[in-house]
């Protein structure tokens, strides 16, 4: 009962727009207080906070952050495009198929959807407008390209479950691998289907020959040498994630550089940045600590198993369940307020009816994706509108709706065979 | 009104060299380490505690930042739905989030004594913790601080560009 009360509670001031780390940690330790006492919760409280933040292994998170706030300092956005448009542009549709895979190249040295939406969409949009590309479908293609940024590794959400539930970042990364190809595989074919029946929507482009081709891609080598040297060196097990994260990060620094695009000025700029962006992570991370002690002590996990047991629901019923909640709370709540909200409830119970905690990830952060882009929160939507104002909104969610199909058959097939997921990883 | 500007510009001032600084230098300490123990097998002595008393300066250290400019988490659907709300529920945010990090600064100056009086220290290099629980504790109250500042003057801090238009 002071579960359900608290979590109602957390859930009201969430909406109420207090920020989500403030009303996790009040609740947490409120709660917590009222069930073992005021000391053991002051005590709790401020050791979370202290081991939370004194930590070796969690500088992997400002250490990728930092990484990917180079890498779209540097503008390598505009090589990944134009190499995809070099190569794919002369086909119908191809502009929107070079956007995807741009941006799944982008996503492979950025852990952020908002960062590879907002710098793709600067990229890929004019170009596809000036070839007569319908908004509907150019739109679509980089609101769904973003959320790669989240699937493809390196990736926040992962590394920020990885942390709250102490799942190996490594093994995680990994299993993005394969969902994160089958995702842009099937946004491509996607693209395909929609060109042959709106042969209208999609023009095909000027062709480019093989010396412009080759010329096009040679420029992107620095982001397949970053992603060998991140994913690469955490697959062969030469780096623990944390020490890729600093190597990725010093070769983003040296490509920065390289490209005469930082100063120190903007150098010390994107480090407050990454500053700023660790904390605002940290202190929710913190606070979905507290409030999943809280909900601990107040028998949550025992209360939802006695439950599930109660409905004589099966493993596979539990998790559509899950799903379901998920897309009704992808409805109400951002992203990262929702994985830290409900993690803390929901991963116990997962792990306890026997799924794989790294596949269990890769499925959160799947959905994610489809609240990323769905209605009415839709963030990569909203962050599409301020970069392309003048693309009507109704439209933007319009052409978001084609790639649902996609996303939501990517869902089916990894819970249909987890295999795909835990295959990368198992090979560790 | 001129009080809180002086008083939010030098927070501002203070912190973004500290947790820029103690950020670069978590970057210099890892790669350092890596190198070390790769190319010529000598890590750095220490690295791992080193990192971690850092990550304690750097993380806490933007935390002002991060309530100063507004940067929280936050969800904004009532606000959305009901614009006549949103002052009312600005104020209730803000002074929320003044009080828990406030509270949160008690508890951990409170812990801090804690690890005092256990003389709680680093395994490797045998250094206090105790010290770094009350910086935490400080820079919660700086950050409770920020919260209230943000109620009453806005400062979205400085602003990334990135892409093609720069």
């Amino acid at each position: 009962m002071t579960a359900a009360l608290g979590l109602a509670l957390v859930f009201l001031l969430i909406m109420a727009r207090v920020p989500v780390g403030v009303a996790m940690l009040g609740v947490g330790f409120a709660g917590f207080a009222a069930v073992v006492g005021v000391r053991p919760a002051s005590f709790m409280t401020a050791q979370t906070a202290f081991a939370t933040i004194n930590s070796y292994s969690l500088s992997v998170l400002p250490l990728f952050l930092l990484m990917g706030n180079l890498i779209n300092r540097s503008r390598i956005s505009v090589e990944l495009y134009d190499a995809a448009h070099a190569c794919l542009g002369h086909w119908r549709g191809g502009l929107a198929q070079a956007t995807i895979l741009a941006c799944g190249g982008f996503a492979a040295i950025s852990g952020s959807s908002m960062a590879t939406t907002a710098s793709m969409a600067r990229v890929a949009y004019p170009s596809m407008r000036r070839y007569g590309y319908a908004d509907i479908l150019s739109a679509g293609s980089i609101a769904a390209g973003g959320t790669l940024g989240i699937l493809i590794p390196p990736s926040v959400v992962l590394l920020v479950y990885g942390i709250l539930t102490e799942t190996s970042i490594s093994k995680l990364f990994i299993a993005g691998i394969v969902p994160g190809i089958m995702a842009v595989a099937l946004y491509m074919l996607t693209i395909a289907v929609i060109v042959r029946l709106r042969p209208d929507w999609g023009p095909a482009a000027a062709r480019s020959d093989w010396v412009a081709r080759r010329a096009a891609v040679a420029k992107v080598w620095p982001v397949l040498a970053l992603f060998l040297l991140v994913m690469g060196g955490i697959y062969g097990g030469i780096f623990t994630p944390t020490e890729a994260a600093g190597g990725g990060a010093l070769g983003a620094l040296m490509f920065a550089m390289a490209r005469g695009v930082l100063t120190l000025r903007s150098f010390g700029a994107v480090l407050v940045e990454t500053a700023v962006t660790s904390a605002m992570i940290f202190f929710v991370i913190i606070g979905a600590m507290v409030l999943g002690n809280f909900l601990n002590v107040a028998g949550l996990p025992r209360m939802l198993r006695e439950l599930i047991s109660a409905l004589n629901l099966s493993p596979l019923g539990v998790m559509a369940v899950i799903c379901l909640i998920y897309v009704l709370l992808g409805m109400v709540l951002e992203s990262m307020s929702m994985i830290l909200l409900t993690i803390p409830i929901l991963f116990p119970i997962v792990v306890g009816l026997g799924f794989d905690p790294v596949w269990f990830g890769i499925l959160i952060v799947m959905v994610v994706e489809l609240a990323l882009i769905s209605p009415p929160i839709g963030l990569n939507v909203y962050l599409l509108r301020s970069v392309l104002p003048h693309i009507p909104l109704r439209r933007i969610f319009a052409g978001v709706f084609l790639f649902l199909i996609p996303d939501l058959l990517k869902l089916a097939l990894i819970i249909a065979f987890p295999a795909l997921v835990l295959w990368l990883p198992s090979m560790m | 009104m001129r009080a809180v500007a002086g008083l939010s510009r030098l927070l501002t001032t203070v912190l973004q060299p500290v947790v820029a600084l103690t950020l670069f230098a978590i970057l210099v300490v890892m790669v350092a380490d890596v190198f070390g123990r790769y190319l010529f097998n000598r890590p750095i002595r220490g690295a791992y505690e080193i990192t971690e008393f850092l990550m304690c300066l750097m993380v806490a250290g933007a935390l002002p930042l991060v309530s100063l400019w507004g940067r929280h988490v936050e969800a904004s659907l009532v606000a959305d739905l009901a614009p006549r709300l949103t002052p009312a529920l600005f104020w209730v945010a803000g002074v929320a989030s003044a009080l828990v990090f406030g509270y949160l600064a008690i508890l951990l100056w409170g812990y801090g004594g804690q690890l005092s009086r256990q003389n709680a220290q680093s395994l490797f290099g045998g250094v206090p913790r105790a010290p770094f629980a009350r910086y935490m504790a400080v820079m919660c109250a700086l950050a409770a601080l920020a919260s209230a500042i943000a109620l009453i003057r806005h400062d979205p801090g400085p602003q990334l560009p990135e892409g093609r238009d720069e």
